[in-house]
């Protein structure tokens, strides 16, 4: 197979440059703004944010719902899944979620929630193909996927959600309904802003960088037969965005 | 996946014109995606600057390509990521089949991916045994049609639903529906199925991050996120011109991308890959691969076209071009259709079989004005077409007749009796204003529509009679302005 320095010489040859050259400079930087700077703005520009990703996401397909208390989000999500006649719930375990107590609520209602908790021993060291078939069979068997997000996007009405422990990627991908609860908090105005605070958090990269982040905007969607819109291909048909926009939602800590 | 071949371009563009299903697909094309791209654009309020912006981001990472590179691949390799160096489509092909063998995979999902058309890895694939599944909507169609995409990001542009009902009931053994949303959930029972059941999955890339080492996949469906989640192996194949340097320039290169392809503000699932899974996610694959490729980009990195690389493969030239909207994408003959396909084609394959692609063009410009990193595509067919000139033995009658005409243009005088005389001998040709059929050697130009005939004052003489008269009554031009 072809090797790296092979290739590169190639490409170096082309460019007619020479090796080991100091990195050039990128056009401008597109960041200009430290991320404390960035969280004073947005603080500032809260509740137009709020109404601006409520617009966005809806016009894609999204439903959002602004609620002022958990109690409130607690019911919403609990009177969803009995509308649905879900059985089986998979979740994150985030702080957000699990001020819910949601967990009762939906037992209390018939419903098995599946936690999707942190592993205690070395999740690769461990896993076998029978665990992940396990692990895929009840992500697909799933009437509702519940997670938190990192960050929401107003100018386009996107959620941020990052793999982490206990932050599994398909909850929010292989059930036919995902639910997303997030604070105003998580609010940012642009994609820009997510992107600068997704790189302010660790000093770095594996600790800045989640293996996974999905920006997700609406229900999965294609046009591919006549270019004619159609929701549900492979990922959520359904996509419900609760906001927190009470004092509770504001306690939420950062980065959990 | 069966291409049509380059040589042969001039009959399959006929035979397109006479396909009536084709037509009425890309009427859709014309009507829908041309003016969602004109809208969204316009609705951000600084397309030109962005688009700008975009560009030279490019410009920056491919004229330091080599410098990138070797970042990205550090990065990669901290991460625990496996990369490969492809030289060329052969090798590229080899590596994800050794892949596929080590991971003792049986069945392998695909995500929407241009460039593993380009390397025609399914077949290959199949060859070795596997069972290899396009994931995305329109891909799943043709594969299930045994055809090729017509189109970069509507791969089935050119089927209409009625055809593509017939398929489905006939491959999948299913009730006939040409209902677009049962279609659509019938194929995503069929393939949730293979999703589970896969070993490895293989994607495309979008953009690749230099700096972070992370992979960007852009899809609406989810078959990028599906294929790139639930196999416990994920592949993402790659053209060396991916690369940007900064996750911070995202931002405005996803922006362009998005609302040149679909008009959208952003895809529904955009995928920032950075690594395989780690020790306590729960899921994602344990094994990452990236192929990164070169199969000729690199002589088009040292060549004039080397904008060409610039190219976020959006399909945006493709829904304005007048060609294109004409004769669909099968007719181009390889994998890239449309004005950057007339590029790309010469550039991968050689310009001799692929000779007719730079001259199917107006230069009308409508394909600069899409793109979203702002590519010269008509100077480039341009510099193609002079190539072509310089390669080929050209016809006597045509260096003579050239060499006639630039004598014309430098003597205006000579260049109005020339007119004149045209004049003269058109009239036993002409019918009402039209030419139906022009004798040797200009019979090419009336085989297939007829020809304006030479108005019977000519603009020079017109322009200078009404000079004359305008001098003649200046109260009328001054009431007029």
């Amino acid at each position: 197979m072809g090797s790296q320095e092979a290739f590169l010489a190639r490409v170096r040859r082309a460019l007619q440059s020479e090796p080991g050259q100091a990195p050039p400079m990128a056009p401008e930087p597109v960041i200009c703004e430290t991320a404390e700077a960035l969280q004073a703005r947005l603080q500032v520009q809260r509740q137009q944010l709020v109404a601006r990703l409520q617009e966005e996401l809806s016009a894609v397909g999204g439903k959002v719902v602004r609620v002022q208390s958990v109690a409130e989000a607690t019911q919403y999500v609990t009177q969803l899944a009995l509308d649905l006649e879900a059985r089986l719930i998979v979740r994150w375990q985030s702080d957000v979620l699990d001020a819910l107590e949601i967990d009762t609520s939906l037992a209390q209602a018939g419903i098995d929630v599946h936690l999707a908790a942190p592993p205690q021993v070395d999740a690769l060291e461990s896993e076998t193909d029978a665990k992940r078939q396990e692990v895929r069979e009840r992500l697909a068997r799933a009437e509702i996927g519940l997670s938190g997000v990192d960050y929401a996007i107003a100018e386009t009405g996107t959620l941020a959600l990052s793999a982490l422990p206990g932050q599994m990627r398909g909850v929010s991908l292989l059930p036919p309904v995902h639910v997303a609860v997030a604070s105003s908090e998580q609010i940012v105005a642009t994609l820009a802003d997510c992107l600068t605070l997704l790189q302010a958090k660790g000093p770095s990269l594996p600790e800045r960088l989640s293996s996974c982040v999905s920006f997700i905007t609406g229900p999965s969607r294609t046009g591919d037969i006549e270019l004619s819109l159609t929701i549900g291909v492979h990922g959520p048909g359904e996509l419900h965005l609760v906001i927190l926009d009470g004092p509770e939602g504001a306690g939420r800590q950062e980065g959990s | 996946m069966v291409h049509l071949g380059t040589e042969g371009f001039v009959s399959h563009a006929k035979t397109a014109l006479q396909d009536e299903p084709l037509q009425e697909a890309l009427q859709l094309l014309v009507n829908n995606f041309a003016p969602r791209r004109v809208q969204a654009m316009a609705a951000l309020g600084n397309p030109e600057e962005l688009r700008t912006q975009a560009r030279a981001i490019k410009e920056h990472t491919i004229a330091h390509l080599d410098t990138y590179l070797e970042q990205f691949a550090t990065q990669l390799d901290r991460l625990g990521v496996h990369v490969h160096w492809a030289d060329d489509a052969a090798e590229a092909r080899q590596i994800i089949t050794s892949i596929a063998q080590a991971a003792e995979a049986k069945v392998i999902v695909k995500g929407k991916s241009m460039a593993t058309e380009e390397i025609e890895l399914n077949p290959h694939l199949e060859q070795h045994g596997f069972e290899v599944v396009e994931t995305d909507l329109g891909e799943y169609i043709i594969q299930l049609a045994k055809e090729s995409p017509s189109h970069i990001i509507a791969p089935a542009i050119h089927k209409t639903r009625r055809q593509i009902a017939e398929l489905f009931h006939d491959k999948l053994q299913t009730p006939y529906t040409d209902e677009i949303t049962e279609m659509t959930q019938l194929a995503r029972r069929q393939l949730r199925q293979q999703f589970l059941r896969a070993d490895v999955g293989i994607t495309g890339v979008n953009f690749a991050i230099a700096e972070t080492g992370s992979i960007v996949i852009v899809t609406n469906e989810g078959n990028g996120r599906l294929s790139s989640t639930l196999p416990k192996v994920h592949v993402a194949l790659m053209g060396m011109e991916k690369l940007i340097p900064r996750l911070a320039d995202l931002s405005v290169m996803l922006k362009v991308l998005t609302n040149s392809a679909t008009g959208q503000k952003i895809s529904s699932y955009v995928t920032l890959m950075t690594g395989p899974r780690r020790a306590h996610d729960l899921d994602g694959p344990e094994a990452l691969h990236v192929v990164i490729m070169d199969n000729g980009r690199s002589s088009i990195l040292r060549s004039a076209n080397r904008e060409a690389l610039y190219c976020l493969r959006c399909g945006a030239c493709l829904n304005v071009c007048p060609i294109y909207q004409n004769i669909g994408g099968h007719a181009y003959g390889w994998v890239y259709p449309g004005p950057i396909g007339a590029v790309l084609t010469p550039l991968f394959v050689g310009l001799e079989p692929a000779h007719h692609l730079p001259r199917a063009s107006t230069l009308c410009g409508a394909c600069r004005d899409a793109c979203p990193v702002k590519i010269n595509i008509p100077h480039m067919l341009l510099n193609l077409r002079q190539e072509l000139v310089q390669q080929r033995d050209v016809h006597w009658s045509e260096t003579w007749l050239f060499k006639l005409w630039a004598r014309l243009m430098q003597h205006p005088r000579c260049y109005t009796w020339a007119t004149r005389l045209a004049g003269w001998i058109q009239r036993p040709l002409a019918r009402q204003g039209w030419i139906g059929k022009l004798p040797p050697p200009f019979h090419g130009w009336t085989q297939t529509r007829d020809f304006k005939a030479a108005a019977p004052v000519s603009f020079r003489r017109r322009w200078q009679q009404t000079l004359q008269h305008e001098r003649a009554t200046p109260s009328e031009r001054s009431r007029d302005g």
